[in-house]
């Protein structure tokens, strides 16, 4: 009669542990897969807008600005600059913003005129991340200037990262480019 | 990483560690929030930099030619110019839809144009009626499956009045459409797509300049680099399109333009404005356009 409620008991005690095993598995699973996502958004794999991006873009599509839905994309290294070719027109006011694929790098965005001067207003560069404002003062093309930098860090920081960064200083960047316009 | 948890699961306190990792790891990453505005706002560079790009390394890092605005761009700013009569700029062909690839994407660039026209114009039975021209024309290259949801999104967006989610809709469907192209390796009927889309808009543009001319709407017109990429975006498509008759006639089109621009580029005179408008509205009327363009409100 003992052996068998400590048997009943063990069971019991097996199959908790085993509920237990499963809960956790599909938590861990839910981690893997956010993770995933994760890496998803910021691998830029997807043949549409960055989500990131487009979180961002969000903002200024509040403050008035039409999004165009078409977006522009490749990859850079660190030290290499892309230019894309623009057509703008007087009146209208633009918002470019770019995103990198990793934020522990820094993307510089400057408008230059067809003379080779930097027109932009307003600029930022953060995590990966970079605007440039622009109201042109006649119509024409302008060209759009990316490049990638190292974000400054703290020294403790660069230490940490030497090993990361020389890996990543000649791999490949995934950018893209959107604007806006009001 | 599924036997880790198993062993880790033999007691509770490995478990509450797990879960703790986990949702800490939730929290990080749904935590990744974009820089918001005001923030960005406090990090930007103090007005007109002095940097000076080096026009001699160009083009080598050179990723699209020129970038071809829409044309909801170009009558944004036409209209903080004045008012425009925009409806009786519509102009919905009744011709049937064209069966050749090469005229269907030209169309279809055309009926997208069209949209942006209705949009500004706020006309929505005229949106309604190219937001179904769409779809059909869609159909036509095989891609109403991927069409659907946008050109029902317009017509719905028109009948609620919602012009920028139809001015959005109409962007997104030629996005899908030229994406889908460049997929299927079809980059140059993509290219046609978007110059179908500038003619057209050129057209409606130089109409509006010349009904009321200015030289800064005329401005508008100043576009030597466009019709340029255009040009050698011709040069560089496959002989079997780049022979075919309405991309030939186009591309001497486009030099006799891009002439014209070249000569104004001290400021587009009111002739020019007409020569161009001239020049688009008989390459339209090859394929898009009926004989006599039909007013449909």
């Amino acid at each position: 009669m003992k052996n068998r409620s400590r048997r009943v008991e063990n069971m019991t005690s097996l199959v908790k542990r085993q509920r237990w095993c499963r809960r956790l598995r599909v938590l861990a699973l839910c981690v893997v897969l956010i993770l995933a996502s994760g890496a998803w958004v910021m691998g830029f794999s997807d043949v549409g807008v960055p989500k990131v991006l487009k979180k961002l873009a969000q903002q200024y599509s509040e403050k008035g600005f039409k999004l165009r839905k078409e977006h522009w994309n490749g990859t850079l290294k660190q030290g290499q600059y892309k230019v894309i070719k623009h057509q703008l027109f007087r009146g209208n006011e633009y918002w470019f913003l770019a995103a990198l694929s990793e934020g522990e790098h820094a993307l510089a965005m400057e408008v230059f005129d067809e003379e080779g001067h930097a027109i932009s207003l307003e600029r930022f560069s953060d995590k990966g991340l970079s605007g440039a404002r622009v109201l042109p003062v006649k119509t024409g093309t302008y060209l759009i200037k990316l490049s990638v930098t190292r974000t400054a860090k703290t020294k403790k920081q660069q230490v940490k990262k030497v090993k990361k960064t020389k890996q990543s200083k000649s791999a490949d960047l995934d950018w893209a480019l959107i604007y806006g316009y009001r | 990483m599924i036997s880790t948890v198993n062993t880790v699961c033999q007691n509770k306190k490995g478990f509450s560690l797990c879960l703790a990792v986990g949702v800490f790891s939730c929290t990080v990453l749904l935590g990744q929030s974009v820089t918001p505005l005001s923030e960005v706002k406090k990090n930007q560079a103090p007005a007109r930099t002095t940097e000076l790009l080096d026009l001699k390394k160009f083009p080598g890092a050179l990723v699209q030619q020129v970038v071809v605005p829409v044309p909801g761009e170009i009558f944004s700013v036409l209209d903080k110019l004045g008012e425009q009569d925009w409806s009786s700029e519509i102009s919905i062909p009744k011709r049937k839809v064209a069966t050749d690839r090469v005229r269907l994407a030209l169309v279809f660039g055309c009926t997208v144009a069209e949209g942006f026209v209705t949009v500004e114009a706020e006309d929505r039975k005229a949106i309604q009626n190219t937001g179904r021209r769409v779809l059909r024309l869609a159909d036509t290259l095989g891609l109403k499956s991927a069409v659907l949801p946008h050109s029902q999104s317009i017509i719905d967006s028109a009948d609620s009045g919602d012009w920028n989610a139809v001015r959005r809709g109409f962007d997104q469907t030629q996005v899908t459409v030229k994406k889908t192209m460049e997929k299927m390796r079809d980059e140059e009927i993509a290219t046609l797509v978007s110059l179908g889309g500038w003619l057209r808009g050129t057209t409606a543009l130089t109409r509006l300049i010349a009904e009321s001319y200015s030289s800064d709407r005329a401005e508008l017109l100043n576009q030597p680099d466009l019709v340029a990429y255009f040009i050698v975006v011709i040069d560089g498509m496959k002989v079997e399109i780049k022979e075919q008759a309405d991309v030939k006639v186009i591309h001497e089109g486009l030099r006799e333009i891009e002439r014209i621009m070249e000569e104004g580029q001290g400021g587009i005179s009111e002739g020019a404005v007409s020569s161009i408008g001239a020049i688009c509205l008989s390459l339209l009327q090859r394929f898009y356009f009926d004989e006599e363009p039909q007013s449909e409100s």
